[in-house]
């Protein structure tokens, strides 16, 4: 577990959860467009939605990379509990956008399409992603003593 | 290719969450309607400085796309004043129209988050005769004032400093209690209640209470604050306190309306609101009349009732343990039927309240749409008289839950029965609460 923890299929896996996650809430939501207020922009958000979750995943999983290259290069590999702090600083900050982005005032059709649409199963996705970002991680909090 | 670069360095802003104006501010410049693209942006941003960014191509004389953008974003945010933007014209908006819309959807509670409160207080001042919490209408410049704290003022929070720091139990706890009266002594401006927290101090050292080591309990010592410190404001009043506070959703309402959306609210859930209010006044109206009364009055009524409280545990406990002794095991069940028909008398009387918060609603909303033109407090004067005059006029089936007996039975300030209304403070939670949930 720890060797997986180590390795760069954990923040695969959690980027690819928040990605699924985020497409199976837009799926489980299932918005209708009614609040939107523009036909046109309902149909091509409608499409462009479904690509929010792997777009939003490739950025966490990039941002993540480029803070263990980081870690890397201050030579602080070896501080174990570092990697899933990095992942969740990753899918946080994705939630955090979503949040921020879920609280715009519904003033534009453009802008309710955006919070019904992508902002919401987003949050979804970002949440679902640092639980089990932190649930993968406790082996290495909660170490066996020899 | 001008689009891809433009949604690169468009990028890093969308990581600064927040700013879907500016988004798409980015991406009008080289957009086929730009005055759209840039009215859009404006109104979602809820700028008006942003509509000169609104040519009115194709207008001459006129701009009615950068009126319209005016418009909306003062209909959104509910601020009058941005209508004196509008330049009008042939085929464009008015500001009477824009004005017409503003006080349609909004009250004077909006202009809390307006950009200059005062200018646009005045312009709700204008048209209704009112300036809204905290202000008032200066006879002299005919413009909203903020209204002064008196000597013994309070400001709007039902909790004041001290009490802030009286609920901090750890610190209580950890004997810092005298160390933040301290704090709260060097902080305070307000000569009175500087003079009150100084004479306060001194009770509590001639009692033993020293810096470092502060046995008594913290109700204890809030008990004698409210006894010998507290006095009544004007300010305190149930018609001056704030519905926001009370009806604002908390933190987990806030993330489960971002998770799962914000449900329509119903006739149900607006009563709810209302007695919510109700509740919350009347509990700073048992405030107020206990502050009402003289020190020697409070210090009665505090004695004599931790002395009947006392009285009351003693002999309930003793009746019980006779009755048990004699009626055995039965006993136990006939209490539990008992609690069971007393919550369900609760709750069918809880009905009650709702069915008459929702009558208060139902007829307000009927009055306003039969008369328009009516201001705010004319159209809860007449809603109060047709739900006193006839509280089942717009709902005739109204079933088993004949809320109209609450208005039959006396105030509650002058009977027993608990199926009453505090007049005092009803009619304002009702008013209150509706002008907040029809925001």
């Amino acid at each position: 577990m720890r060797r997986f923890l180590a390795s760069a299929w954990y923040p695969f896996l959690v980027c690819l959860v928040l990605a699924g996650t985020t497409a199976g809430a837009l799926a489980l939501l299932a918005p209708t467009g009614e609040d939107v207020g523009n036909s046109e922009i309902v149909q091509w958000v409608s499409i462009g939605a479904w690509a929010v979750g792997p777009v939003f995943g490739i950025v966490a999983f990039l941002k993540i990379g480029i803070l263990n290259l980081l870690r890397r290069i201050m030579r602080i590999r070896k501080v174990k509990w570092l990697h899933p702090v990095i992942v969740l600083i990753g899918t946080v900050s994705v939630g955090f956008f979503a949040w921020i982005l879920a609280g715009e005032p519904p003033f534009t059709p453009i802008a309710r399409a955006i919070v019904e649409y992508g902002a919401r199963p987003l949050l979804w996705g970002a949440l679902v992603s640092s639980l089990l970002a932190i649930v993968l991680s406790l082996p290495i909090f909660f170490q066996r003593r020899k | 290719m001008r689009r891809l670069s433009l949604l690169l360095a468009a990028s890093p802003t969308l990581l600064l969450a927040g700013c879907l104006g500016d988004v798409m501010e980015i991406f009008c410049e080289g957009s086929p309607d730009s005055d759209h693209c840039y009215q859009a942006a404006a109104v979602q941003e809820g700028k008006p400085e942003d509509c000169a960014n609104v040519k009115g191509e194709g207008f001459s004389g006129t701009n009615p796309p950068k009126d319209k953008c005016n418009l909306q974003i003062a209909e959104n945010i509910g601020d009058p004043s941005v209508c004196d933007n509008i330049e009008g014209g042939f085929m464009s908006y008015s500001k009477e129209e824009c004005l017409d819309a503003v006080f349609r959807n909004h009250t004077v509670d909006s202009c809390e988050k307006a950009e200059d409160q005062v200018k646009c207080r005045t312009a709700f001042a204008q048209r209704f005769g009112e300036c809204g919490d905290g202000y008032f209408l200066s006879k002299k410049t005919n413009v909203c004032v903020k209204r002064g704290t008196t000597a013994s003022g309070t400001d709007d929070d039902i909790e004041s400093k001290v009490e802030g720091d009286l609920n901090t139990i750890k610190d209580a706890a950890t004997g810092k209690y005298m160390e933040l009266l301290e704090n709260a002594i060097e902080a305070e401006t307000d000569p009175s209640k500087l003079a009150g927290l100084q004479a306060y101090k001194e009770f509590l050292e001639k009692g033993g209470e020293q810096l470092e080591n502060v046995g008594t309990s913290i109700d204890q010592l809030k008990e004698l604050k409210k006894i010998f410190l507290d006095a009544y404001d004007p300010s305190m009043d149930v018609d001056k306190m704030p519905v926001n506070k009370i009806l604002d959703p908390g933190l987990f309402d806030k993330i489960k309306g971002r998770l799962f959306g914000e449900d329509e609210p119903t006739e149900r859930s607006k009563a709810d609101d209302a007695l919510s209010v109700y509740e919350a006044m009347l509990k700073r109206q048992g405030e107020i009349d206990y502050l009402k009364k003289g020190k020697m009055d409070r210090l009665t009524e505090a004695i004599t009732s931790n002395v009947k409280d006392k009285l009351t545990g003693d002999l309930t406990e003793k009746v019980t343990g006779i009755v048990e002794n004699a009626a055995g095991p039965a006993f136990k069940a006939v209490t539990f039927v008992g609690d069971a028909v007393k919550s369900f008398q609760e709750e069918a009387q809880k009905e009650m309240f709702v069915g008459l918060a929702a009558a208060y609603n139902r007829q307000r909303d009927a009055i306003k749409a039969s008369q328009p033109g009516l201001d705010a407090e004319e159209l809860h004067k007449r809603t109060v008289l047709s739900v006193k005059e006839n509280p089942y006029a717009d709902n005739p089936n109204a079933g088993v839950v004949k809320y109209g007996n609450i208005l039959e039975n006396p105030d509650c300030q002058d009977g027993g029965n608990p199926l009453c209304i505090d007049d005092r403070v009803f009619w304002t939670a009702m008013d209150k609460a509706y002008v907040y949930t029809h925001k």
